[in-house]
C-alpha cells in the first residue's frame, strides 16, 4: 500500500535572530532545532498518533505536515505529491483533502462569526455551491457531530468546550478531507467531555473514511485511538510501533519513563517506579550524540558522543537507540 | 471528632453574578486526618477549589462562606478574625496554586519570596537564620545549587523547579496541613511524577496531611488514602481510595473510571457520562446528577443525603442502601 503522507528526512530550524541580525551567518545559539530527521508514512485509513512533551516538536511537526509552515529540510508528500514543488493552485486544490482540529476551543473559534459562518467558510472558498447547498452540507457536518439547524445562528460563546470543540471538527471535516491533524483535540476538556470527543472521532473516522495524525502529550489516550503511535523526543522521533506494543513492551528509554509517569488506577497507592530525573534539555542546545543521554538510566560512553541511528527491532518497532539490536 | 485535623460542616459558598446566584460549594462536609493524603478530585466547576479557598478564607466578597464548623486543631475557623486566620494561614495550613507562574511574585527573587513567608509568622526572626532556612528548603525539594539558585527570579526556573519553589514556599514553616491545589496540571508527565513524589516525600518527613485538588482519578488511586470526588458542589462519594476506584458505588463516580482512557484496558472502549455538568445558577433540590444518570428512578426528584456504606464510605445516591 501506497502511504497517504510521508515525511522524508523532515526539519524544521527557526531563526531567532531579528532584523539584520539575520543577514549574518548562523552562530550557535541562535536558531532552535524543532524538527529533526523526521522520516514518517502514514497509510490511508490509518490513526498515527504522536505523543511527546512540551516542546518535543510534536505540533510544529503537525503543521509540516499540512504545509502550514514549510520544512526547512527534507519533504512532505502527500498521495504521492512533493508539497514543496507544486504550484500554489495546485496546493489549495489539495488543500480540501487535508485539516486540521486544534487543540483550544476558546481560542480556535472566531468569536465574531456564528456557527454557520464558521463551519461554512471552507465550502464558500473552496466548492461552487449555492447558499442553499451550503447550508445544507453546513447542516449535514452539524448533525454528523452531535450538533444541529438550531445551532447555525449562534456564536461560541453560547456553548460549552466540548460543544465548541465539535463546532472546530465540523469546520474541519465539511469538506470531506482524507486526512485530518488532530493536534491535542481533547487536553483542554474534563474527563466526561473528553471520552464523547474521542468516541466521535472514532466514529467519523469509520463513517468518512478519514486518515489521523492525532497529536497528544497523553499517552492513555493515545494509546485507545491510535492503529501506531510514534514518540518525540527533543524534535526526533525516538520510537515507532503498533499502539499496543508500544504499551505493553516499549524499547526506547524514553518511551518506557513516559509509560511509568502516566498515573493509573490500576496502580497500588505508593507503588514507586523508575522516575525520570531532570528536566528536558532546551533545543537551543541540544546535547551532543542521543539527545536523551542527559536523562537516560542506561547512558553508555557511546551515546554521549553518536547520534542513534533508527534501527528495526525484533518486535516491528522503529527505534532510534543504541540498546537496541537490529535484526 | 478529637482526631480531625480539619473537619468542614455544612459549607456553603454562593457568589452572585449577573445570571443568578452561583452556588458553587452547597453542603460540603469534609474530614482530613493526622498526615493522611486526602484527594478532591471533580472536574471544572464541581467545587473542590472554592471548597479549599473558603475553607482558607481567601474567597473575596462578593464571595459569601457559610459553614456549621470548619474546625481546625480544636479551633472554628469560620468563626476567627482576619488576623486571627491569617496568622494560622501560611503557618499551620499552606497552599501550593495551579500555575507557579502566576502565584510566585515576578519582581521578587526566590529568597525575598521565602524569607518573607517565614517572617511573616516568625517575627524577629534574623534575616541570617531567615537565609539559612531558605537554601535549606530549596535543598529539601531538591532544587540544585540551591545557595545560588535563591538569588534567582521566578521566570529563571523551569515549570517544575518553579513548582518546587512554590512547594518550598508553602512548607518554610513547616506545616500541619498542605492544600496542593491541582499542584501538576500545567506539567508534562514525567515532570509531574517528580513533584508528586517530593509531596509524598514531604508528607512522610515533616508528618503533615496534604489535601490534594486534581482532576486526575489516576494520581488519586497512586497517591492518596483517601478521596471524595465532588459534583456540582456536592460532595458524591468519599471513602478509602482503594475501594471507591476499585468498587464506585456513585453513578458519577463509575462514569468517570469508564469515561477515563486507561493503559491496563485498551480492549475497552470509552463509555463517555452524556450530557454535561448542570447550570451552576439553576441547581435543583433534586439529585445533581439525575439528567446524565442511567439509572434514574423516580425516587431521585428529591434531596439526596449522603447515605453511609460501611465505616468512612458514603454515596449521595438512592441505589445505596444505607448501613443501620
Amino acid at each position: 500500500m501506497t502511504a497517504l503522507v510521508e515525511t522524508r528526512d523532515v526539519g524544521k530550524s527557526f531563526d531567532l535572530r531579528r532584523g539584520l541580525q539575520r543577514l549574518r551567518p548562523h552562530s550557535p545559539g541562535t536558531h532552535i532545532r524543532a524538527v529533526a530527521g523526521v522520516d514518517l508514512a502514514i497509510e490511508p485509513g490509518e490513526t498515527l498518533g504522536l505523543i511527546g512533551e512540551s516542546g518535543s516538536g510534536k505540533s510544529t511537526l503537525g503543521r509540516l505536515i499540512l504545509h502550514l509552515q514549510a520544512p526547512t529540510e527534507g519533504a512532505v508528500h502527500f498521495d504521492g505529491v512533493d508539497l514543496a514543488v507544486i504550484p500554489a493552485e495546485e496546493m489549495t486544490r489539495l488543500r480540501r483533502r487535508m485539516q486540521i482540529i486544534f487543540q483550544d476551543p476558546y481560542a480556535s473559534l472566531n468569536p465574531r462569526h456564528s456557527v454557520e459562518e464558521i463551519v461554512g467558510l471552507g465550502l464558500r472558498v473552496h466548492e461552487r455551491l449555492s447558499a442553499e447547498q451550503i447550508r445544507d452540507r453546513t447542516v449535514d457536518m452539524l448533525e454528523r457531530v452531535g450538533l444541529g439547524a438550531a445551532h447555525l445562528r449562534r456564536y461560541p460563546h453560547q456553548f460549552s468546550g466540548g460543544q465548541r470543540q465539535r463546532i472546530g471538527i465540523a469546520r474541519a471535516l465539511v469538506l470531506r478531507p482524507s486526512f485530518v491533524v488532530c493536534d491535542e483535540p481533547v487536553s483542554a476538556l474534563d474527563v466526561s467531555v473528553q471520552a464523547q470527543i474521542i468516541r466521535l472521532l472514532g466514529e467519523l473516522k469509520r463513517d468518512l473514511g478519514l486518515t489521523y495524525l492525532f497529536i497528544s502529550h497523553d499517552l492513555a489516550v493515545v494509546a485507545h485511538l491510535s492503529d501506531r503511535i510514534a514518540v518525540m523526543y527533543l524534535g526526533r522521533i525516538v520510537e515507532v510501533g503498533p499502539a499496543r506494543s508500544i504499551v505493553t513492551a516499549p524499547r526506547h528509554p524514553y518511551t518506557r519513563a513516559l509509560l511509568a509517569a502516566v498515573p493509573r488506577t490500576d496502580r497500588a497507592p505508593g507503588e514507586r517506579r523508575q522516575r525520570l530525573a531532570g528536566d528536558p534539555p532546551s533545543s537551543l542546545s541540544p546535547p551532543a550524540g542521543c539527545a536523551f543521554h542527559t536523562r537516560c538510566p542506561h547512558a553508555m560512553p557511546v551515546c554521549r558522543e553518536v547520534a542513534p541511528s533508527r534501527r528495526r527491532a525484533a518486535d516491528g518497532h522503529d527505534v532510534s537507540c543504541h540498546l537496541v539490536e537490529e535484526v | 471528632m478529637s482526631d480531625m485535623l480539619l473537619g468542614i460542616r455544612g459549607l456553603r459558598t454562593t457568589f452572585p453574578t449577573r445570571h443568578g446566584l452561583v452556588r458553587a460549594v452547597d453542603g460540603v462536609d469534609l474530614d482530613v486526618r493526622p498526615g493522611e493524603c486526602l484527594g478532591v478530585v471533580g472536574e471544572s466547576g464541581s467545587g473542590k477549589s472554592v471548597t479549599f479557598l473558603s475553607v482558607l478564607g481567601l474567597v473575596r466578597p462578593p464571595g459569601k462562606v457559610e459553614a456549621e464548623a470548619i474546625t481546625f486543631l480544636g479551633r472554628d475557623l469560620h468563626r476567627l478574625d482576619a488576623a486571627a486566620r491569617r496568622a494560622i494561614r501560611g503557618r499551620d495550613i499552606a497552599v501550593t496554586m495551579q500555575d507557579a507562574l502566576t502565584a510566585l511574585n515576578p519582581a521578587f527573587t526566590v529568597e525575598t519570596q521565602i524569607v518573607e513567608t517565614i517572617e511573616a509568622h516568625e517575627p524577629g526572626i534574623a534575616r541570617s537564620e531567615g537565609r539559612r532556612r531558605a537554601i535549606e528548603m530549596l535543598r529539601l525539594v531538591g532544587i540544585p545549587d540551591a545557595e545560588r539558585r535563591l538569588s534567582a527570579y521566578p521566570h529563571q526556573f523551569s515549570g517544575g523547579m518553579r513548582q518546587r519553589v512554590m512547594v518550598a514556599i508553602a512548607l518554610a514553616c513547616r506545616p500541619k496541613l498542605l492544600i496542593a491545589d491541582e499542584p501538576t496540571t500545567a506539567l508534562d508527565v514525567t515532570i509531574q511524577s517528580q513533584v508528586l513524589d517530593l509531596i509524598d516525600d514531604m508528607r512522610a518527613e515533616l508528618g503533615m496531611s496534604v489535601v490534594l485538588i486534581t482532576h486526575d482519578l489516576g494520581i488519586v488511586a497512586e497517591r492518596c488514602d483517601r478521596v471524595a470526588v465532588m459534583y456540582a458542589g456536592q460532595v458524591v462519594e468519599t471513602g478509602p481510595t482503594g475501594e471507591v476506584v476499585a468498587s464506585p458505588r456513585h453513578p458519577y463516580t463509575q462514569g468517570l473510571l469508564r469515561s477515563m482512557p486507561s493503559l491496563a484496558h485498551l480492549d475497552e472502549p470509552l463509555t463517555p457520562i452524556d450530557g454535561t455538568v448542570p447550570d451552576p445558577t439553576r441547581l435543583s433540590e433534586e439529585c445533581r446528577f439525575l439528567p446524565r444518570c442511567p439509572y434514574a428512578v423516580a425516587d431521585c426528584r428529591r434531596p439526596i443525603e449522603l447515605r453511609l456504606i460501611s465505616e468512612g464510605r458514603a454515596a449521595r445516591c438512592v441505589l445505596v442502601e444505607a448501613s443501620p
